[in-house]
């Protein structure tokens, strides 16, 4: 090809230098990158040679041709600068430039070498206002005033301002802080307030010690997402000007003392006033009041690790939270006293901001266009921000992981979208299982934890077996194995993180579980065995409690199932899969999983039952005096004669779970009768096989030893099986399974929302099942809608 | 300017469903279409785009289509020429909002 290129440059080429090129090209065709640029070389040298300027040449097209000079260009080294250009002068090429691309084809590009993906990804796009900040600006505009020049130009008042002044203001902070917290970048809404840029500097102390109250409140919540480490670049940007906040030293803790004494001040002379400017007043003594409760409430969190009680440190912040919560109704009704922003300005209030102050100091790549919140909007965030608060302080009540964990995806669900939320959360559980457990706080939270999910009497310290050194020692080295693997922490931490980024994370953790699996099962395997040797040594209570231990991997084993089982659901609340792959989604938990999960909940519970009888038992035959008589091994024969108060402590999961796997069930079944009905969109087998796409979405579970991976073959074998039926008795079974689900939800006492949805879900499928099951719309092969808005695991099937 | 007849490998075949004009030496090709040999001798090369606001970019030439969108490396972007640039990196432009383009090249150089 090399050859051929040579041989038809144009003629006016000397043919000795051709033939040259022809030969050196030829021989790097089959060479490296440094003979490819030997090639290059070759090629400029021609053109030198032919240029009636070689200078100009070789400086233009040398550096061009040669690739290593242009890696080192674009990877942004200073080795050459785009503005010393145009070098030769401007040459118009407009028409034949775009006469040239008219010969390319449809989607055919004209790319330079080092184009690739990158560049066409990171490209910002002209004129497009999400991406351009240059747009819009005015030549003959004047750059944005600082501070300085604003006070100079007389633009903002530093001292006697009006109350309807300083409800704008605040206001406008307030939505410029929110407008932070959705992940707009700090320079580009908060420092666009110029009072923030030198709070000292201002006379009027309600609002300078205002702008103070928002700067430290900026490091704070900082301080907070930076330790919670659950945020993403899409969430939050952490870095702003901090030559700007570094100007005056945060001193978060004088913040409510100088807060308190402007109140003071200002309530005072609210007395003198008369009514209605006694009401403005007032207004702006909301605001500063919210701000310092609410200031104090994230303040507290920030603190609370060196508190002395989890308790009364959450109390505190409650308190502070309920204040602020009780505040909001006032200031909401006072917006309209202040200030309002221009019609059509970008600027959040008329005085005191400047909104494209940072705008050209800002990277080229960084998101752009920012659409501040409006007031109404952003108070009612801040409303629904303090309320999240107060349901994160509940998190101390949680004391073992089973429960924590349980509130954390909860929380999540909930709570999910606002990083702060989810940074307190984050913030206040360390804190207090800190507290609570003190120095080697993971471990001892994780042991108090099995012991609260399925009490082994190993953990259990009244137990005389807890005391044997040697079972001491096998906890010890498991327990060290579980914090050194961070799976359990992680699963929790995890659950902090936006709900999109979980599901990537959690494929992850799902890996971890394995050699925790391994380890959990070693360990009640060395119990069992002791068992055996103090059964030896005639040591009837100690081989009791360690004989049958499947505690430990039944943690283990519980724990992984609900990722796995959130993991494989998020799929379709992040919108991730195709209607025909619906079957073998639905089609795994129903098979497998769920009934897992019941399994090991099941377990768990005989276990405790046992434990319980056998306990019971021991404490008559004292009472009796002695004889120990087999009755004390056989905890099945103890069964049935114990009374039915028995405590079962995961009843209402293990039925929520039983109604999911009804619910799993019948769309699997209904998945397969829809597609056998020809009423689902199929790939086109040219593009299609299915066994990668089944292999990709059950990827994770593949390291995993317990469950062992299902293959696609095996799937495949089940499905054939299933297909054999006829299309009504598919739709009728899916009916059945349906049913079986509402019966389920059904008989749950109390229901919450999610129960309430989830039961509207089986009760129409039901009944769309069974229409199908009798023929309508038998003509029609139209794919029916799946519509997931009542829950984000299953969708209610409808029928255009 | 008098393009010739339409040349005749411009049918994507199945073995080259996308067509890349590159300047890359390993992979000219011979057979260039005029159009296509002088986008390709221009790949890499200097050009200016005025644009309907009036703002001028200058940046390397990176990659073009049939459209004639633009992108561009190493941008600077000028409000006002001469005046401090500011540095944009890898842009965007489509053709609606090009108003002129410019290559820097001497003026003679009319040779390939």
């Amino acid at each position: 090809m090399h050859g051929t290129y040579a041989s038809e440059q144009p003629t006016d080429f000397q043919a000795a230098t051709a033939a040259a090129a022809a030969a050196a090209a030829a021989a790097a065709a089959s060479a490296s990158v440094s003979s490819m640029r030997t090639t290059a070389e070759q090629r400029d040298m021609e053109r030198e040679q032919n240029s009636n300027d070689p200078d100009e040449w070789s400086m233009s097209e040398c550096g061009f041709g040669d690739s290593e000079v242009q890696r080192a260009i674009r990877g942004g080294s200073a080795a050459e600068d785009i503005t010393q250009y145009p070098i030769h002068g401007w040459v118009d090429v407009t028409d034949e430039f775009h006469d040239a691309c008219s010969e390319l084809l449809p989607g055919e590009l004209a790319q330079d070498m080092l184009f690739g993906l990158f560049e066409a990804m990171s490209a910002i796009e002209i004129m497009d206002p999400k991406m351009d900040v240059g747009m819009g600006f005015d030549k003959f505009d004047l750059p944005p005033p600082s501070f300085e020049a604003a006070v100079a130009m007389g633009a903002i008042k530093l001292d006697g301002l009006e109350p309807a002044e300083l409800i704008g203001i605040f206001d406008a902070l307030f939505a410029c802080l929110v407008s932070w917290l959705e992940g707009n970048s700090m320079d580009q809404v908060i420092f666009t307030c110029l009072y923030l840029h030198a709070p000292s500097q201002i006379q009027d102390k309600a609002l300078r010690v205002f702008c103070t109250a928002v700067r430290n409140l900026i490091v704070v919540i900082k301080n907070i997402i930076i330790l919670a480490a659950v945020n993403e670049e899409e969430d939050f940007q952490l870095y702003g000007n901090s030559a700007l906040l570094a100007a005056e030293k945060a001193q978060p803790s004088t913040i409510a003392g100088l807060l308190k004494e402007v109140e003071d001040e200002l309530v005072r002379k609210c007395k003198q006033l008369t009514s209605t400017e006694n009401q403005n007043l007032m207004a702006v003594v909301h605001r500063l009041r919210f701000m310092r409760h609410l200031f104090q409430a994230i303040y507290q969190v920030e603190l609370m690790p060196g508190a002395d009680s989890a308790e009364e440190a959450v109390n505190e912040i409650y308190k502070n939270l309920n204040v602020a919560s009780e505040l909001l109704p006032l200031i909401k009704r006072t917006i309209d006293r202040g200030t309002q922003p221009v019609e059509g300005s970008e600027a959040p209030n008329p005085m005191g901001f400047s909104p494209r102050i940072h705008d050209r100091s800002q990277p080229p790549t960084f998101p752009r266009s920012i659409k501040i919140r409006e007031r109404p909007a952003s108070y009612q965030f801040l409303e629904e921000m303090v309320a999240r608060f107060k349901y994160a302080c509940k998190v101390i009540r949680y004391k073992d992981y089973y429960s924590a964990l349980n509130f954390f995806i909860e929380y999540s669900r909930k709570s999910g979208h606002c990083i702060l939320s989810r940074s307190v959360l984050q913030s206040l559980f360390n804190s207090s299982i800190l507290l609570a457990h003190g120095k080697q706080s993971m471990k001892q939270f994780l042991r108090h934890s099995v012991q609260a999910f399925n009490s082994p009497p190993v953990l259990n310290p009244k137990h005389p077996v807890a005391n044997d050194p040697k079972v001491q020692q096998h906890l010890e080295t498991f327990f060290r194995y579980c914090i050194n693997m961070k799976t359990f922490n992680q699963f929790i931490r995890l659950c902090g993180f936006n709900r999109a980024r979980q599901r990537d994370k959690l494929a992850h953790l799902i890996e971890n579980f394995d050699p925790l699996q391994v380890d959990a099962a070693r360990l009640d395997s060395l119990m069992n065995q002791m068992a055996n040797d103090r059964a030896m040594e005639g040591n009837e209570s100690h081989a009791t409690a360690l004989k049958h231990s499947t505690h430990f991997s039944t943690w283990v084993l519980y724990n992984c199932f609900r990722a796995m089982l959130i993991y494989l659901m998020s799929g379709f609340e992040l919108e991730l899969y195709a209607v025909h792959e619906f079957l073998y989604i639905y089609w795994y938990p129903y098979e497998f999983l769920i009934g897992f999960l019941v399994s090991a909940l099941t377990r768990t519970e005989n276990i405790l039952l046992a434990q319980e009888e056998y306990a019971e038992h021991q404490s008559r035959i004292q009472v009796n005096g002695g004889n120990s008589g087999p009755g004390g091994k056989n905890r099945k024969a103890a069964k049935p004669k114990k009374n039915k108060k028995q405590q079962r402590p995961y009843r209402q999961e293990i039925v929520y779970y039983h109604a999911l796997l009804s619910l799993c069930g019948g769309m699997y079944k209904a998945m397969g009768a829809l597609t056998k009905d020809g009423r689902v969109r199929l790939p086109m087998s040219k593009f299609d096989n299915e066994e990668i796409r089944y292999n990709r979405r059950f990827a994770p579970f593949v390291p995993l030893t317990s469950p062992p991976p299902v293959s696609y073959a095996e799937f495949k074998n089940i499905r054939d099986h299933m297909m054999l039926n006829s299309v009504e008795e598919l739709y009728s079974f899916a009916a059945k399974h349906f049913d079986q689900a509402r019966n389920v939800l059904e008989s749950i006492q109390n229901p919450e929302q999610e129960i309430l949805d989830l039961l509207q879900i089986a009760r129409t499928n039901f009944v769309v099942m069974n229409v199908l099951a009798r023929g309508h719309q038998k003509e029609l092969k139209r794919q029916p809608e799946f519509d997931f808005s009542k829950h984000s695991y299953f969708p209610i099937i409808k029928l255009k | 300017m008098n393009p010739p007849p339409p040349p005749p490998p411009s049918a994507p075949s199945a073995s080259e469903p996308f067509r890349i004009t590159t300047n890359a030496p390993q992979m000219l090709d011979a057979n260039l279409t005029p159009g296509r040999r002088k986008l390709q001798k221009w790949l890499g090369r200097v050009l200016r785009i005025v644009i309907t606001d009036g703002r001028v970019l200058v940046g390397f030439f990176n990659c073009t289509d049939r459209d004639a969108n633009i992108v561009l490396s190493m941008c600077a972007e000028y409000l006002v020429e001469g005046q401090e640039p500011r540095l944009l990196g890898n842009v965007m432009v489509a053709k609606k909002h090009i108003v002129s383009l410019n290559i820097d090249e001497p003026r003679t150089s009319t040779i390939l």
